[in-house]
């Protein structure tokens, strides 16, 4: 037993990890077929991905999307966190499900109801449309990450900031603000990260000149499976472990299970 | 942020409900959930509605998915494999959690960066990646050759042994980091007093720290089996039409097939399915979702 259990832990944190890290050595093969290991070495690839001005346009239009999503939903999940933590309301229990209910029903069921409701308002294919559509799942990380920094310090600090003469504006300003940074800017993180891997709501809210990263992936996916998708995927994935270095940097102070999702 | 304070030194309890400098602030719930009334319930709501209008009103799309035909071997099908994810990700999370509960300092590290970083890590990528292992000419047949365990390659996809490999991959941190938190909360000195009053390890382990970690396995598996029910792109890619779900199949009949009524039923179907199972979560996990998931 001594032995089985960090055998077996081991076995199945490789089993986590190993499967992102192949795609790696796979980017820089001089094979058009995906073979592993690779024969030879080469960047072509990686050169292929910047002729084909298909992945710099889906990479352009991914942070165009993602850092307004990651705005927008830092502002209504912050709103949310403060109205359902720090407001007096009956039904806390409920708001808080129905925030958070985005993010675990299925996307698609969303997606295909979103299709006709941007229709009718004119953003399909857009930006807006779009931006919209990943705010509504990405949201809930935002309230779940600045409500849990908002319970971790006592009200009794806005009451007395609120008795010396504070207004409202003011008591968040200089109070609440600076006790939940952290919260917001890591649920903006997250927030972010959930755009910019959304697939199905960017199928069926996304045109041919608002198109995603992952959209594109998929596209080309289902065509063949060149070096030139996991050269892309590489680049995808250095940038998600610098993302996560960033947070786990910024919640360097905090337990590790409060980095839950 | 820590659970246990989080669910007991909440100052806005049930029934005390004293004067507060910030209670006005429920007024801003009035923006948020506005934009989710107009981008989210009302999006639903459609949904529904034209799974029974489109094209006639009528009960014909539900019949159609609940008659005689592929729909209803789909979203069994899709049940059936978010029940085995669940399972196998239990018993494989089980362990880790436990391992890690009991790690402190560097190994702790080290095992909390292993189970985020795939958290972070695109879905469609490792799909990919999956794709890469299990292919025809991939790795793991490279292996199987190598080791002269078979002697052609096997067809490994499309078909289901993919999807639940990769699926599992996905959705494991979502198990472990629940159990986790629900086994840092067990207070240690309840094993030794066992160990004191004559218990085996293995009979203080099912008898005091199991039970104690029920809360975690609850929650996961909730997590777990609800996530699993709408997932799209690991079965798409890997598991083809022979291991086709529910996701997969609204997708197609609505951007292929344009077939939007009967997309909309199965996506009503599908959505009281996962709403009854989000209704046990909240239970489960005492009613406050975010305070459950923040943990």
């Amino acid at each position: 037993m001594r032995v089985a259990l960090p055998s077996f832990t081991a076995l199945a944190l490789v089993y986590l990890v190993l499967p992102s890290l192949i795609i790696v050595p796979m980017s820089f093969s001089n094979q058009l077929y995906l073979t592993f290991p690779p024969p030879g070495w080469s960047t072509q690839w990686y050169g292929a991905m910047q002729t084909d001005l298909s992945w710099p346009q889906a990479a352009a239009n991914s942070f165009l999307i993602g850092v307004p999503t990651a705005l927008l939903s830092v502002a209504l999940g912050t709103l949310a966190a403060l109205a359902v933590v720090r407001g007096r309301l009956r039904f806390a229990a409920a708001a808080s499900a129905l925030l958070v209910a985005p993010m675990l029903l299925p996307h698609v069921i969303i997606a295909i109801g979103l299709y006709p409701v941007m229709l009718d308002l004119g953003l399909l294919r857009g930006y807006l449309g779009v931006i919209i559509g990943h705010t509504v799942v990405a949201m809930p990380l935002v309230f779940i990450t600045v409500a849990a920094a908002l319970r971790t310090y006592s009200e009794s600090l806005e009451l007395a900031a609120m008795t010396c003469g504070a207004g409202p504006w003011s008591a968040f300003r200089h109070i609440t603000f600076p006790m939940i940074r952290m919260g917001v800017v890591v649920g903006g993180l997250l927030a972010f990260a959930t755009s910019f891997d959304e697939l199905m709501l960017s199928l069926f809210l996304t045109g041919p000149g608002t198109r995603t990263l992952p959209r594109l992936i998929w596209e080309q996916m289902n065509a063949y499976l060149t070096p030139t998708i996991a050269a892309v995927a590489t680049l995808i994935l250095g940038f998600s472990l610098l993302l996560l270095a960033v947070v786990a940097v910024l919640q360097r102070a905090r337990p590790v299970e409060s980095q839950a999702p | 942020m820590q659970g246990r304070s989080t669910l007991t030194s909440r100052p806005d309890g049930p029934t005390a409900r004293p004067w507060s400098a910030t209670g006005f602030y429920g007024w801003l719930l009035a923006v948020p959930t506005g934009f989710l009334a107009v981008f989210f319930a009302w999006p639903l709501l459609r949904v529904v509605w034209r799974g029974f209008t489109d094209p006639h009103p009528g009960l014909a799309n539900f019949v159609t998915v609940f008659g005689d035909g592929p729909y209803l071997f789909v979203l069994w099908n899709t049940i059936e494999t978010a029940a085995t994810v669940t399972v196998l990700c239990l018993l494989i999370a089980y362990p880790i959690a436990y391992v890690m509960s009991k790690a402190r300092g560097m190994s702790l590290q080290v095992m909390a960066a292993l189970v985020l970083i795939p958290l972070w890590t695109s879905v469609v990528i490792r799909s990919y990646a999956w794709m890469v292992v299990f292919q025809r000419r991939g790795i793991l047949n490279d292996l199987l050759l190598a080791a002269g365990i078979v002697d052609t390659p096997v067809r490994f996809l499309p078909g289901s042994f993919g999807v639940h490999v990769g699926m599992v991959h996905i959705m494991l941190p979502f198990m472990v980091l629940p159990l986790l938190s629900s086994m840092r909360s067990i207070d240690r000195t309840l094993l030794r007093a066992a160990a004191v009053l004559g218990a085996s390890p293995s009979n203080a382990f099912l008898k005091v720290f199991l039970p104690l970690s029920l809360p975690g396995v609850n929650a996961g598996v909730a997590l777990v089996f609800m996530t699993s029910l709408g997932f799209f792109v690991t079965p798409a890619l890997l598991g083809g039409p022979r291991h086709m779900t529910a996701a997969v199949l609204i997708e197609q009949q609505a951007n292929t097939y344009l077939n939007w009524g009967l997309a909309s039923a199965l996506a009503t179907t599908l959505l009281v399915i996962t709403l009854a199972i989000y209704l046990v979560y909240l239970r489960v996990t005492g009613g406050a979702a975010e305070a459950a998931l923040a943990r």
